[in-house]
Formats: C-alpha cells, structure tokens, sequence
C-alpha cells in the first residue's frame, strides 16, 4: 500500500486500531455508519448516500438514536 | 360462514407486516411519513478525510472508503433517473490505488460530473478532483501537491526507487490528461522546494490552482451547482425550472 498523503505516516498510524464500535448498517433503505455509546444505544455517525434530499430528513440526523 | 371467511383472509396479514414495515405501517403505527420519494436528479458525493483502500485505518481517521463510494458511482451510472453528479472534496489525501480508482470511475461516467474542492484537495486529492468534467475550488481551499512518499519495509532501493517513480507517473499521467496542466509544470509543482516546511512541493490556494490549469475556476456551491445544471441534458418533458420548484402534496 502506498499512502499519497501530506500527513505524516505517524498521524495516520499512531492511533488505536478500528474501533468496533463504529458499524455499518442499512436502515429504511439507507446505509448509514452507527456507532454504538457507552449506554448500549447505536447513535447516527454518518449516512452513506448520494442522495442529497436524504440530509434533510430529521430521522437522519447525526447523533440520532437509530436501531439496526 | 362469510365472517369466517374474511377472518381467513384477513390472519396471515398481521404476520407479515410485523415482519417487514411498509410505508402505511410507519404512518398508522409510527406517525412517520416517510414513503418511498423519488430522487433527485442530481447525486452529490462527499469525499473526506483519508481515501482509504485495502487497509483499514486506525479509528481516529476520517475515512472515505472505496467499498462504499464504488457501488455508489456504478448505482448514479446504471440509475436512468439520475443525470449528474456533484463532488464535494476536503480530503487529506490517502492510497494511491483507491484514488486513482475512483478518479478513473468518475472520469469515465457517461453523466455530467462537477467538481468542488473545499477545505482542501491534497496529493491523492488532486486527480479526484480533476477527474471531473468541470472543477472549482473554493477561494480559501488549498491543494497540496508533492511526491509520494514510500512507507512500509524497503528492501532494494533501486526497485523500491522504480516503483515509487511508476506509481507516480500513474499520478501524473492521470491528471495531465484530465485538466489543461502540463506535465512539465505539474512536475515542477510536485518538486518545488522551499514551500513545505516537512517536505518538497507546493501550495496552491484557491486561485493559484486555476493559475496553473489544475482547476477550472474559483467558485462555491452555488457556481458548481449552476454549472452542472447547465451540463445536465435539456429534456422536453421537464424543463430545468420545474424540478427545482417544490413538489405538490
């Protein structure tokens, strides 16, 4: 692999590895990144779409509990 | 015997909407009026972060990842009522396979594509941004192009030299050939020293990347999304005007 980064490779790599609290899921037809909180609830971390009108729906704002 | 009947039919149905909700389910139970809307003729992809590629990075990277960002741009391809795609950049950069992939990808998409570059579009960044048919950047966003480095356990020099110098031409072939900058410029850019403290290169902020015939034009949202509505085809049954207007309920 070669990175094409002005980052130093020690930015990109000092850090823990992939947490396995951030997970993808497919809700109501949209795949979103959840990521699940100290309480055990999955929280919107980011949604994963081309489609711009899918920003502005409130059930999908980031932070907002969604179940998978 | 009728009601006995209508008791029959009308069982197994409770069955399968609690296994699968539809739309008239999340409005009777839910209050939820989301139903199946239809999409927008323009599809925007946001790439941030590092563009990741066959190894994950560690949590406390922003990533753009390929498995998602690939099955995307085959979907706008393949979907009929899609007619262009807007690129919104901030990225750092990242693996050089990845980008070059999804710049090939967008480079070769029957449908008008337009690129805006925000924040900033560096290294790998550069031929994403390019990739486009037409490309902004922001007054303020900078674009940072440098050599790639090498990382991971070098064994022979010559040959690691050669290959790090081939994934380089692959850099520079794509983005000469896809904006108006020569190779003999991009190369000097790439070369430059005494403008990155760390490393050579060069910065280019805002209106120095259209100087150098990297980048179309200055511009923000508003120019990018103009200018790709005017590279949308004009269509008899809807003019540009009427999809813009709110939609009747």
């Amino acid at each position: 692999m070669v990175l094409y980064t002005p980052l130093s490779l020690d930015d990109v790599f000092s850090g823990n590895q992939p947490s396995e609290d951030v997970f993808e899921a497919v809700i109501q037809g949209r795949q979103v990144l959840l990521r699940r909180g100290a309480d055990g609830m999955a929280r919107l971390e980011r949604l994963l779409s081309t489609e711009p009108n899918d920003y502005l729906d409130p059930a999908f704002s980031p932070g907002t509990v969604l179940n998978p | 015997m009728r009601q006995h009947r209508l008791m029959m039919e009308a069982e197994p149905e409770p069955k399968k909407r609690s296994s699968k909700p539809d739309a008239v389910e999340n409005i009777t139970e839910l209050g939820t009026t989301r139903v199946p809307t239809q999409k927008s003729p323009v599809q925007t992809l946001v790439i941030i972060g590092q563009i990741e590629g066959h190894v994950v990075l560690p949590s406390q990277n922003k990533t753009t990842k390929y498995e998602h960002v690939i099955p995307q741009l085959v979907a706008i391809e393949e979907n009929p009522d899609i007619e262009g795609l807007l690129l919104v950049l901030n990225t750092v950069g990242g693996d050089v396979e990845a980008g070059l992939a999804l710049s090939e990808m967008i480079a070769s998409l029957s449908k008008p594509t337009v690129s805006l570059v925000l924040g900033g579009g560096h290294s790998i960044g550069v031929p994403v941004a390019v990739a486009a048919d037409y490309s902004f950047i922001a007054p303020t966003a900078t674009m940072i192009v440098h050599p790639i480095r090498m990382n991971g356990l070098v064994i022979g020099v010559p040959q690691t030299y050669e290959y790090l110098d081939k994934m380089q031409d692959r850099v520079v072939r794509f983005v000469t050939q896809h904006s108006r900058i020569t190779e003999e410029k991009f190369r000097e850019l790439m070369l430059r020293t005494g403008e990155l403290a760390r490393d050579i290169g060069t910065v280019l902020v805002g209106q120095d990347a259209v100087n150098v015939d990297l980048i179309d034009q200055v511009g923000g949202l508003d120019e990018a999304v103009k200018k790709l509505h005017s590279l949308l085809p004009e269509r008899p049954s809807r003019t540009r005007k009427a999809h813009r207007q709110p939609k009747p309920h």
